[in-house]
């Protein structure tokens, strides 16, 4: 028993999944149909939760016949759920018709709404007897048309096709209702001019179109060469005919023109490509133009030929117009046919671009706009900070002076060591927010009143002198190479500082005993200092980001990575640049090009 | 034959009449839509079928159930079942995709 109970159980749920999922179709697609298919498996569960429940005492004589009941009645709603659908289908509405409907059976009806629009339009006329007639001509020449008939209701009745049309292939079916349509034209270009009748196969196309969208590609053929050659070609001189007659019809085209100008296109289907049969039919209706063109031209005239050609292609339905113009036709049209269209077309492709490129410049402007805000706003952040906490640290300093000088009482000798490791942090802090605030960009106007021109080698050397200390303490020897005319133009106190801070750099990353070298030379109007150590360099990773303030990289420096931010803003700010050369474990290089000057 | 096989059978009759009109409604449906789980769907259906078929057998020729015919319908139906559930899931997906 405990087999049955588990095996219902997992039906139960299975059941229960299936019912949602129907469901989930519903809250998509709200049909009818669906509705009766939802109550019909709705009963389902309960079937096997009955036999969950039943199952351990064994289901009863009868409780059986619960069973074939609940059978019956899922059958009967699932018959009233088939019988919708297929109304549903029948009546060929919204999207039943492109979802459910099969593609053969949908171009079918096509052709009947097509061949049926003729015929509303025929019977009125002349009744229904020579439609008949040509429909049973037509049936002798194509039995995939047998089973076709004219009904009470004058109208042509395919369902018999329906029910064999998995059988047939599609280009039979279009060759054998090419030719019906194309005899009811004529039946109706009988009683009404001929631009009436090509009126007509337009509203008639885009009508089918409207509601069948996969007719398309089988009704384009027609639209092109029945609506837009054939009416040029019937006004020609009979002579012109016959010469378009005999070329187009000794050509590889499959194209057909009779003595009238009546363009028989029904080879065309026999051997329709399975993909891309706008591109084919395109390319077979260019031929036969490029090829009758210019004898038309000698018969009604070059603009002639073009206006109405353009003429005819605009009359084309809006529908069939669009998707022919998106597969590229207009751009393939000989010169004088559609120009305007051509025009409108590459103005509009120009025009994508121009957006596009616009669009991308905005974007680099804005990009821009709200990286300078952001250095603004970074600048005035620092300031800010940068002077409020100068102020206390001054009052700090300030007492620790005068407790030191004993003013403010006497002091115990631990108390003054505190005192002076106390001072010595003020003064560290009070230097950090120094260099903090010389984070913002170099004030240029400012810069061109201290500006002085200065030999490069006594003020290298003056900056080497002031790190002495260092040097001492490391044991590292400097080498410096300047020629003595070699002159510097700029604040001399701001470069020396940043030439400082490089040196600083070289002597704290170089082990002891290691060698600094510096260079400069002239390159055009800038002197270009070169800074060489031999230390532990830098990987290139690290070259990326040194410039960048409070990067302070692996290097337990102790620094607040402000140095070389530093220089890069007093550097910049003397119009020059700065950058680094470095591999690890063999040393860096910094150069910096300064704008020179002649020694006065 | 005893009441219970009776009443089976005349009942069983009926959801066979039901069955076939229901095929041949679905026959005709094929002809027209583009179901493409169509072929699924038919598949589960015949399970569905050999299932109850199964089920309700021994019901008729012997008028009580045979637990081994049992467990086997309830297996066939599980089948049937799991099969549905795939094919429901790819005409919801299909059909999604359609209409949006």
């Amino acid at each position: 028993m405990m087999v049955i109970e588990t095996l219902s159980l997992i039906n139960l749920i299975l059941s229960v999944l299936i019912l949602a999922v129907i469901f989930m179709v519903y809250s998509v697609y709200k049909r009818v149909y669906l509705l009766w298919f939802i109550l019909s498996f709705s009963i389902v569960p309960f079937i096997f939760a009955y036999s969950l429940v039943w199952s351990p005492r064994g289901i009863s004589k009868m409780g059986v016949v619960v069973y074939p009941i609940s059978v019956i009645v899922i059958e009967i709603s699932m018959l009233i759920a088939q019988k919708n659908l297929i109304s549903s289908i029948k009546s060929g509405e919204e999207e039943e018709y492109q979802l459910l409907l099969r593609d053969d059976v949908a171009i079918l009806r096509g052709y009947e709404q097509l061949a049926n629009f003729f015929i509303s339009r025929i019977v009125p006329l002349i009744g229904t007897n020579s439609i008949k007639e040509l429909l049973e001509s037509r049936i002798e020449k194509y039995p995939v048309l047998s089973g076709s008939y004219i009904g009470v209701d004058e109208r042509l009745n395919t369902g018999a096709l329906e029910e064999i049309v998995g059988k047939i292939e599609v280009e039979e079916l279009s060759v054998a209702f090419y030719e019906l349509i194309s005899g009811l034209l004529e039946l109706y270009s009988a009683f009404v001019p001929l631009e009436n009748t090509v009126d007509e196969l337009r509203n008639g196309t885009g009508r089918v179109m409207e509601k069948n969208v996969l007719l398309f590609d089988w009704v384009v053929p027609i639209v092109l060469f029945k609506t837009v050659l054939e009416p040029v070609l019937r006004k020609c001189r009979r002579e012109d005919i016959m010469e378009v007659a005999i070329l187009i019809n000794r050509s590889k085209s499959r194209v057909k023109i009779d003595r009238e100008g009546k363009i028989d296109i029904s080879e065309l289907y026999r051997g329709y490509p399975e993909k891309d049969r706008v591109g084919f039919i395109i390319e077979k209706f260019l031929y036969v133009l490029n090829k009758m063109r210019s004898i038309v031209q000698q018969s009604i005239g070059e603009e002639n030929t073009n206006s109405m050609i353009t003429e005819n292609f605009r009359k084309m339905p809006t529908n069939i117009k669009e998707r022919l113009y998106g597969e590229g036709l207009v751009e393939k049209l000989p010169n004088g046919i559609l120009e305007e269209e051509k025009v409108t077309l590459m103005s509009r492709e120009k025009l994508i671009e121009e957006l596009v490129e616009r669009r991308k410049k905005l974007e680099d402007a804005y990009r821009e706009l709200a990286e300078a805000e952001l250095g603004k706003m970074k600048a005035t952040f620092l300031d800010v900070v940068a002077h409020e906490l100068r102020t206390p640290l001054t009052s700090i300093k300030t007492y620790v002076e005068l407790f030191k000088k004993g003013k403010l009482g006497r002091l115990t000798k631990t108390q003054k060591e505190k005192l002076d490791i106390m001072e010595k942090n003020v003064d560290k802090l009070t230097n950090l927010i120094n260099d903090m605030l010389q984070i913002p960009s170099v004030d240029i106007k400012e810069l061109e009143l201290r500006k002085e021109k200065f030999p490069a080698r006594d003020f290298i050397e003056e900056v080497v002198e002031d790190c002495s200390t260092l040097l001492h303490e490391k044991k590292q020897s400097v080498s410096i190479s300047v020629p003595p005319a070699l002159v510097v133009q700029g604040d001399r106190n701001l470069l020396g500082k940043a030439i400082k801070n490089i040196i600083g750099n070289a002597i704290k990353y170089t082990s002891d005993g290691g060698k600094i070298k510096i260079y400069a030379r002239a390159d055009g109007d800038k002197v270009h200092i070169k800074v060489k150590d031999n230390g532990i360099g830098m990987s290139d990773d690290e070259i990326e980001r040194i410039f960048d303030p409070f990067y302070t990289g692996d290097k337990k420096s102790g620094g607040m990575g402000l140095g070389l931010p530093i220089v890069k803003n007093i550097v910049e700010g003397h119009g020059g640049r700065v950058w680094a050369e470095s591999k690890v474990g063999k040393g860096s290089t910094f150069h910096l090009l300064l704008p020179g000057g002649k020694n006065d | 034959m005893e009441k219970i096989q009776v009443a089976m059978l005349l009942l069983n009759s009926v959801v066979v009449i039901l069955a076939a009109f229901s095929f041949y409604y679905f026959s005709r449906l094929m002809k027209l839509v583009k179901v493409r789980r169509g072929g699924i769907l038919a598949t589960s259906g015949i399970f569905l079928l050999m299932g109850y078929v199964f089920f309700i057998m021994p019901w008729i020729a012997v008028g009580e159930s045979i637990a081994v015919m049992e467990e086997f319908s309830y297996v066939l139906i599980l089948v049937a079942f799991t099969i549905m559930l795939y094919g429901v899931i790819r005409i919801y997906l299909d059909w999604k995709g359609a209409i949006r």
